[in-house]
């Protein structure tokens, strides 16, 4: 038998503070372990708190009201159609089961307030998108935060994971960390080891910034592709797991997002404005020749593709009907963004698109939308879709920027990492968020990830809190 | 019927363009080289529409002809023009020939059946004899003296058009050489002739005078024509750089090979460009230090700073910042003030910004929330500044907690202290009474009971009873003396000042000798003290040792 001295002792121990994290450490809290969260980066929350706080649910009150007809099989199917197959569908199904509940649980448990209205994101067949009000992912993070301080789950910053501990019988027991760690410096800090009795939940996230990981999975996302994730969504939780013997699956999928600006780093504001207003409500052209060139609300795979292709230099152009929608509309234009202007020709020869092809391309929009139909690409034409006409008239100009990675760690429904070499259980290992992989396959479809984090989560924190040794 | 044919003839119009320069590369005459490509163009689609309009095959010569009208007009008139240029009918009925030709090897390849094939052709040659035939008709006509007279106009016309032609190439700045297909220089300006006067120019090929080493091929491979490039050329010692523009004269001629070399001298330019170059590289690496600075600082500093705009909107934060509140910079920017305090906070700050002047430093406390709803106390100074017409704060955020938590420790021991103060003040008040009460008592003991007998001793004449009174005297002041640590011995009062001397030396353990040593007396002196000590104290005659007597006395 090895002794290792242990710094610290806990029963439950979570890596990361995202969604997935804070949903875990709630639920192994309620179950009467004490729980301590660990986290890397100066601030709690990880991506989750930067992201647009959108959860989709299928089967919802608000859908309901608005006598939308949907249910968890539809998303089910929408979510196998995106991921091109390559889902596992008990993973899948588990999602769209449970979205309806989990949304539930952050409104009637955690308080958390969303928009009284719905949206419609590319690749669903059916506006099934609620919003947080604040309109960012921190709407949802922030209630967690306060619920974990009020249940006395810890939570401490600067803390990076170096190593999952396994004692002889192959379970993993503890951490070792680095504390006091300085993103991203990587020697500093002190290593100590802390015990986890119950076991240990990996919530990392993906690996989107982690730019020698990423370029082992895809050559193509060089250093000239920005990511719109945080500074820390980097590997080395997933590489930690895969040391004790967890399977890798599908690592190479990696989604870019088709609405980021090309005028700001990262996420930013523009984001939000193309996702809510600029696809569902606008057109996007290729400023070298008038056109549109893919359906705005295909998935976000067809739609990059598309976008990269051939020296394409996507412009997003809505009017000030489409421009309701949009959340950041202010904070776009402060910044500099989106532009707004009065008339269609001020709009081309800003952005130097042909105004001849582009007027076409708008009078083509406009008939589309009378048939009722759009003949060219086959965008689904909602009843409160207007053509473009009245201005001021906004425009974004698009760059697809790496976003998410669908792959990640095997696990089962019940959130066990699953070992490479027999299939079965690592002991004492959970995972649960974006570090796992093959719930969504091939694509992702917008704001199935927030629901994702939470429902796989809580199974963990359930799990986890249940498990004795 | 023939649709299908025609419309490959419409979009294979370069292809065929090809096909007749090639004719007219193989033919032994030589061919009409002042024809534009524009023209060429318009004439193949001339023909080729006359091929429509003749799809019948049964029309005879003359309604052909009428039903070619507007083709043949336009035929006759290029071939007028042409032969004002001085070309002969026979150089422009032979092109009409390598035209067809070229035609005809087009149709060969086209998809169709052989029979459409052999249609067309059959319509072709017709069509090119009803035009062939009108240019040789117009010949004949040709010596009236109205078409002498368009013959010289048009003359005149190509003389004034080539002066003008002449002027600009002689007079423009750039060098220009035109080369033939090999790229040997048939002609140069008179710039290009002073520039490259080293040489020979005409007949010389042109890559050694650019000098560019290799072939043509591998001249036009590096300069691709119609584009413009830079080349740096080498000249009575000093180096010059030209804007290359190398157009092939087939372009817009098809039947004309050749190049032409247009070089325009930038070199004082490129100097230029080259000095701003260099500054631009500087300032650009200056900045990029600075900034850098800036940012280390900015960033590594151990206080949160942010920037408000006038609404209270955080525009710019640094880590610090975003750690002491827990909210991710991507949130915190763009987040309004008003999420990281809480009302009275924000009203604090609000009143401040509106009347803090530029220049002016204001600090105020307020309570801080962290992300999860923690508050913590925290010192914001605020200060003022313009940049670009707008107003901005840039505030300075320090979490205070241990400041406070030391600030109440002090203010808890500074209370203690006062307490300790006052009960100390009250000791001392008590410690003041009974000194005053025993005072007061003694004094009034000494009035009631010393001074009386005092008094009496000073009255009475009789020793007996003086003694008497004396002894009570010594009994009171002793008694006055209880209330002290240890009563003074009464038979230690009698004692005189030298002996009572003589027994604290005693009582510290000092020999005799030592005694008179340190008094400068006599031992024998020492001794008689000694004796009347004993004496005094009531000892004489009784074995008790000075030294332990005096032991437990106080003295």
């Amino acid at each position: 038998m090895k002794t290792r001295v242990w710094d610290e002792e806990y029963d439950v121990i979570v890596i990361g503070s995202g969604f997935a994290g804070l949903a875990a450490a709630i639920e192994a809290r309620l179950h009467g372990s004490n729980v301590l969260v660990l986290e890397k980066m100066r601030t709690p929350g990880g991506n989750s708190a930067i992201c647009g706080g959108l959860f989709a649910a299928a089967g919802s009150l608000l859908q309901a009201r608005e006598g939308i007809e949907d249910n968890p099989e539809l998303m089910l199917k929408d979510m196998l159609e995106a991921g091109a197959g390559l889902n596992h569908r008990e993973l899948a199904k588990l999602v769209a089961d449970r979205s309806v509940e989990t949304l539930q649980w952050t409104i009637d448990y955690l308080g958390v307030e969303y928009k009284d209205s719905l949206n419609h994101l590319g690749g669903h067949t059916v506006a099934r998108t609620y919003i947080t009000k604040t309109g960012t992912g921190s709407g949802i993070i922030q209630p967690m935060l306060v619920k974990c301080r009020n249940l006395g789950v810890e939570i401490r910053m600067k803390t990076q994971l170096i190593q999952l501990l396994m004692d002889d019988t192959g379970r993993v027991e503890g951490v070792c960390v680095r504390s006091d760690y300085h993103f991203p410096k990587a020697d500093s800090g002190i290593l100590k080891c802390i015990k986890a009795r119950r076991g240990i939940v990996l919530a990392t996230g993906g690996f989107s910034n982690d730019l020698a990981f990423r370029l082992i999975q895809d050559p193509r996302l060089t250093e000239n592709v920005d990511s719109t994730n945080h500074a820390g969504a980097t590997a080395e939780g997933l590489i930690a797991a895969f040391e004790v013997g967890a399977t890798p699956l599908q690592l190479c999928w990696i989604q870019l997002g088709p609405w980021a600006s090309f005028d700001e780093k990262g996420w930013g504001v523009g984001s939000m404005f193309t996702l809510l207003a600029g696809f569902p409500y606008g057109i996007m052209v290729d400023a070298n020749t008038g056109k549109r060139f893919v359906n705005e609300m295909s998935d976000r795979r067809l739609r990059t593709d598309a976008m990269l292709m051939s020296d394409r230099a996507p412009v997003t152009i809505v009017d000030s009907e489409g421009v309701k929608h949009a959340t950041t509309l202010e904070k776009c234009l402060k910044r500099g963004v989106v532009k707004s202007f009065d008339s269609m020709e001020e709009l081309a020869s800003f952005h130097m698109i042909p105004l001849q092809p582009l007027q076409e391309t708008l009078e083509m929009y406009k008939l589309h939308l009378l048939h009722g139909r759009d003949v060219e690409f086959g965008k689904p034409i909602p009843k409160d879709l207007r053509p473009i006409e009245k201005p001021p008239f906004y425009s974004i100009r698009l760059l697809p920027k790496v976003h998410y990675c669908m792959g990640g760690l095997r696990i089962n429904t019940d959130t066990e990492v699953l070992r490479v070499t027999d299939g079965k259980t690592i002991p004492g290992l959970f995972a649960a968020g974006e570090v796992t992989g093959g719930v969504h396959g091939a694509s992702r479809l917008g704001s199935n990830s927030i629901v994702e984090c939470l429902a796989f989560g809580r199974i963990a924190g359930r799990n986890v809190a249940k498990r004795q040794y | 019927m023939l649709q299908e044919l025609e419309i490959q003839l419409e979009e294979g119009l370069t292809e065929i363009l090809a096909f007749w320069v090639q004719e007219n590369q193989t033919s032994v005459r030589p061919s009409i080289t002042t024809v534009s490509h524009d023209v060429a163009c318009n004439a193949f689609l001339q023909m080729v529409t006359g091929l429509k309009k003749l799809k019948e095959p049964s029309h005879n010569q003359e309604v052909a002809v009428s039903v070619l009208a507007k083709e043949i007009v336009f035929f006759s008139e290029l071939s007028a023009d042409l032969r004002a240029e001085g070309y002969s009918v026979v150089s422009i009925v032979h092109c009409i020939k390598t035209m067809r030709l070229a035609l005809e090897r087009f149709i060969k390849r086209c998809i169709t059946t052989d029979k459409k094939k052999f249609q067309v052709a059959e319509a072709l040659h017709r069509v090119t004899d009803c035009i062939e035939t009108a240019i040789l008709s117009d010949q004949e006509t040709d010596d009236t003296q109205e078409a002498h007279n368009k013959k010289q106009n048009t003359c005149l016309k190509i003389a004034q058009a080539q002066t003008t032609y002449k002027n600009i190439f002689e007079s423009t700045s750039n060098l220009v050489l035109v080369t033939d297909e090999s790229g040997i220089v048939i002609e140069s300006n008179p710039v290009a002739k002073i520039f490259f006067s080293g040489g020979k120019i005409k007949g010389s090929f042109c890559g050694r005078l650019l000098q560019v080493t290799g072939s043509l091929g591998k001249l036009l491979e590096l300069y691709p024509p119609d584009t413009i490039h830079e080349i740096t050329i080498q000249s009575a010692g000093a180096m010059r750089v030209f804007n290359l523009q190398i157009r092939c004269l087939s372009k817009s001629y098809p039947l004309v090979k050749g190049l032409l070399l247009i070089l325009s001298d930038i070199t004082c330019a490129v100097d230029h460009r080259q000095v701003l170059e260099q500054r631009v590289v500087e300032r650009t690496r200056e900045l990029a230090k600075s900034e850098k600075l800036l940012d280390s600082i900015f960033q590594s500093i151990g206080k949160g700073i942010l920037v408000l705009d006038r609404e209270l909107e955080i525009i710019q934060a640094n880590s610090m910042a975003s750690e002491m509140y827990g909210i991710p910079l991507e949130v915190l920017i763009g987040s309004h003030y008003q999420v990281l305090t809480d009302e009275q906070g924000l009203q604090a700050m609000s009143t401040t910004c509106e009347t803090l002047r530029e220049g002016k430093v204001h600090s105020l406390e307020c309570t801080s929330i962290y992300v999860d709803g923690r508050e913590f106390p925290s010192l914001v100074t605020v200060t003022s500044m313009h940049l670009d017409e707008q107003e901005f704060r840039p505030i300075i955020v320090w979490d205070i907690t241990r400041q406070k938590g030391l600030e109440a420790d002090i203010i808890e021991q500074k209370q203690r202290a006062e307490e300790m103060n006052v009960t100390l003040k009250n000791v001392l008040k008590t410690i003041e009474n009974e000194k005053r009460e025993f005072e007061e008592n003694l004094a009034s003991r000494i009035r009631s009971s010393l001074l009386p007998t005092i008094t009496r001793i000073r009255q009475e004449q009789d020793d007996d009873s003086r003694a008497g009174y004396l002894s009570v005297l010594q009994e009171q002041m002793i008694s006055l003396t209880a209330g002290f640590t240890a009563a003074i011995d009464g038979d230690l009062l009698k004692l005189s000042k030298t002996e009572l001397r003589i027994c604290r030396f005693i009582k510290s353990g000092m020999t005799g000798k030592e005694i008179c040593e340190t008094m400068n007396l006599s031992f024998e002196t020492i001794q008689t003290h000694r004796k009347n000590i004993r004496k005094k104290l009531g000892l004489r005659g009784k074995d008790i040792n000075l030294h332990v007597f005096l032991a437990d006395k106080v003295l």
